[in-house]
């Protein structure tokens, strides 16, 4: 095991953070810690890095107590949101900055910044000053100051959140072979769904402080554990709709009764003008171009379709919501799988 | 038109500020007779140097050495420990809001009138025997560069953004290189203005400067001044000259450090 985290709470004063999380991250894991804004996970990453201190429980890493270790002294290097490069150093001396502070002789720094600049395509920029880079490449500085160290763990907080959508569609494939090129430990936290799945080996969705589900991309995709991870988990949003208007909506086989909410993510809604299980008016039309999203409500209950199909604003939408696309939650917004129903039944 | 009206309120402004120094100049050079009967001319009509030799001929030397050595001493004193104090205050959390209570104690202190602190100043600099000595001097310019430069010097660290710092903890560096390789760089042109200010400051203090130094061998520029003005009249030449001999090296420094001086108002008025 990598990094564990034992019973971590963190606390300002009487405002607690975070009440208690517990991980285990195995070697060579890409960890993406998601959630919405102030759900802890910013902190949960400082307090890996050193930034915070723990307020109470136990951090290792390869079995070594973290909570008192300076960030100096861990082994853990990180990208942070902004970049942090040195203004006044050029790129050559940011690289190279870590390896000074580790008392590397000159030689032996400009060997490594050379290499590590090569690798990530910086050779020519080695003169200049953050000023004088754009965001792509302050942000392969910045991973190049992080990786000239080899460290034990990589820390990502929001490294991409800087830059335009189709930079960080580049920079999230880049991160994504640095992966599997290093081979690394690394904890990433972001906001963005997309990212979380895309990069991931292992999600852990974060909400107030706990976590709430941790799984790989396709768990938390196929079987979200709660209603807070089916609607964080996936883009446009899952639907909700309650099991007495779904009983209303749909002409199928009666819900158990256990089940509290239905939910179903838009791309799996069946548009079926020949057998349709209910209908739905179209308000809002977005094209994406391979297909289209349709927004409508069923019963006074927000709902949104993405189909091939070709409506109009207006029309009536012919859906049928399938059994096997269905995700049931109780009325604690808790999971129901098929097995506890027919253990029910 | 606009221009015009322009360029001449800008002369205008120019030449106001340049009369007394113009007027500084002429009476510099002008001989002891003509001071006393040529009126207000500005200029001299025949060059004199009497004064300048007058000048030339007291202690000069020492004069300029124990100013310089005064405000440069109270300046490097008062930025070292001022770059700590506003380093702290901006770093660290304290109980009680104790940091807002030091800045106004500092802020409250640097209003003050200085000779409210002169007399226990005395008092405290006669027990430690720093009477009469440029050591003592040094201490009590303290009073005046020193809340200066903390407030001065709060706005250039605020300045600089905490992620850097952080990620200079991330990089290997503790709290002593992360001064020397990452604050004290981003701050140099705060530093250099807030120094400017401090020298400044020092070099035309006179009140403590009177009050705390009876040797002749010890006094300063400002004090020494003070010596042309007598009951039996004032040695205007010799005044003038000292004035402009004290104002030269702080237009060099200045001029010199112009960029940075720019640089550090725009930082610190952020």
């Amino acid at each position: 095991m990598k990094l564990q985290l034992k019973n971590i709470h963190k606390a300002y004063g009487n405002n607690t953070v975070i009440p208690e999380v517990n991980l285990a991250i195995n070697d060579g894991e890409f960890v993406v810690f998601v959630g919405p804004s102030g759900c802890g996970k910013s902190t949960l990453l400082r307090m890996i890095a050193g930034l915070e201190s723990i307020t109470s429980g136990t951090m290792m890493l390869n079995n070594k107590v973290l909570n008192k270790v300076h960030p100096s002294k861990r082994a853990v290097a990180m990208v942070f949101q902004s970049y942090a490069l040195y203004p006044h150093m050029t790129v050559a001396k940011n690289i190279g900055f870590p390896l000074k502070m580790a008392g590397l002789s000159k030689a032996a720094i400009e060997q490594q910044v050379q290499s590590t600049a090569k690798s990530l395509q910086l050779t020519s920029l080695l003169k200049r000053l953050p000023s004088e880079l754009s965001g792509g490449q302050r942000q392969r500085v910045a991973i190049g100051r992080a990786i000239v160290r080899d460290p034990e763990l990589f820390l990502f907080d929001e490294p991409l959140s800087n830059l335009d959508a189709k930079l960080r569609s580049e920079m999230r494939i880049y991160l994504k072979q640095l992966h599997q090129q290093l081979k690394s430990t690394m904890v990433y936290v972001t906001h963005d769904q997309v990212e979380a799945m895309t990069l991931a080996d292992k999600i852990v969705v974060l909400n107030k402080g706990a976590i709430e589900q941790v799984g790989t991309p396709e768990e938390l995709y196929n079987s979200p554990q709660n209603t807070f991870v089916a609607s964080f988990i996936g883009s446009p949003v899952m639907n909700f709709l309650p099991a007495n208007i779904y009983g209303q909506v749909s002409r199928q086989q009666a819900l158990p009764s256990c089940v509290h909410t239905v939910g179903v993510r838009p791309n799996q809604v069946c548009v079926d003008a020949t057998n349709p299980s209910c209908m739905m008016t179209i308000e809002v039309m977005e094209p994406l171009g391979y297909a289209r999203l349709y927004y409508g409500q069923l019963q006074g209950n927000a709902f949104i379709v993405e189909s091939d199909a070709q409506y109009g604003v207006g029309d009536e939408l012919p859906i049928s919501l399938p059994r096997s696309v269905q995700h049931w939650f109780d009325a604690n917004e808790q999971r129901i799988s098929a097995k506890e129903v027919s253990h029910a039944a | 038109m606009n221009a015009r009206v322009h360029g001449i309120v800008v002369w205008c402004c120019t030449g106001l500020f340049l009369l007394p120094i113009v007027w500084m100049f002429g009476t510099a050079f002008k001989s002891p007779n003509e001071i006393l009967n040529a009126g207000a001319s500005l200029l001299p009509t025949t060059l004199s140097f009497d004064s300048w030799l007058a000048v030339w001929q007291g202690s000069l030397f020492t004069l300029i050495s124990n100013t310089v050595l005064v405000s440069l001493s109270a300046t490097v004193v008062s930025v070292v420990v001022a770059f700590f104090a506003a380093y702290g205050l901006v770093r660290y959390r304290f109980p009680a809001k104790l940091d807002y209570l030091f800045l106004l104690l500092v802020l409250i202190i640097k209003m003050m009138p200085p000779i409210v602190v002169a007399i226990p100043l005395y008092s405290l600099m006669n027990q430690l025997s720093l009477l009469n000595s440029k050591a003592g001097l040094i201490l009590a310019y303290q009073v005046y560069t020193l809340p200066f430069c903390i407030w001065m010097l709060l706005g250039f660290i605020r300045d600089i953004p905490l992620e850097i710092e952080e990620a200079g903890a991330m990089d290997g560096a503790h709290l002593f290189r992360r001064l020397l390789h990452i604050v004290f760089p981003l701050c140099a042109p705060g530093l250099v203005a807030t120094s400017i200010f401090a020298m400044i400051l020092g070099w035309n203090e006179f009140l403590f400067s009177l009050l705390f130094i009876h040797s002749p061998d010890k006094l300063t520029i400002p004090l020494f001044i003070s010596n042309f003005m007598t009951e039996d009249g004032t040695a205007w030449g010799e005044l003038m000259v000292i004035g402009i001999i004290s104002s030269i090296p702080m237009l060099v420094l200045a001029s010199y450090m112009q960029r940075y001086l720019l640089r550090g108002f725009s930082m610190g008025l952020k």
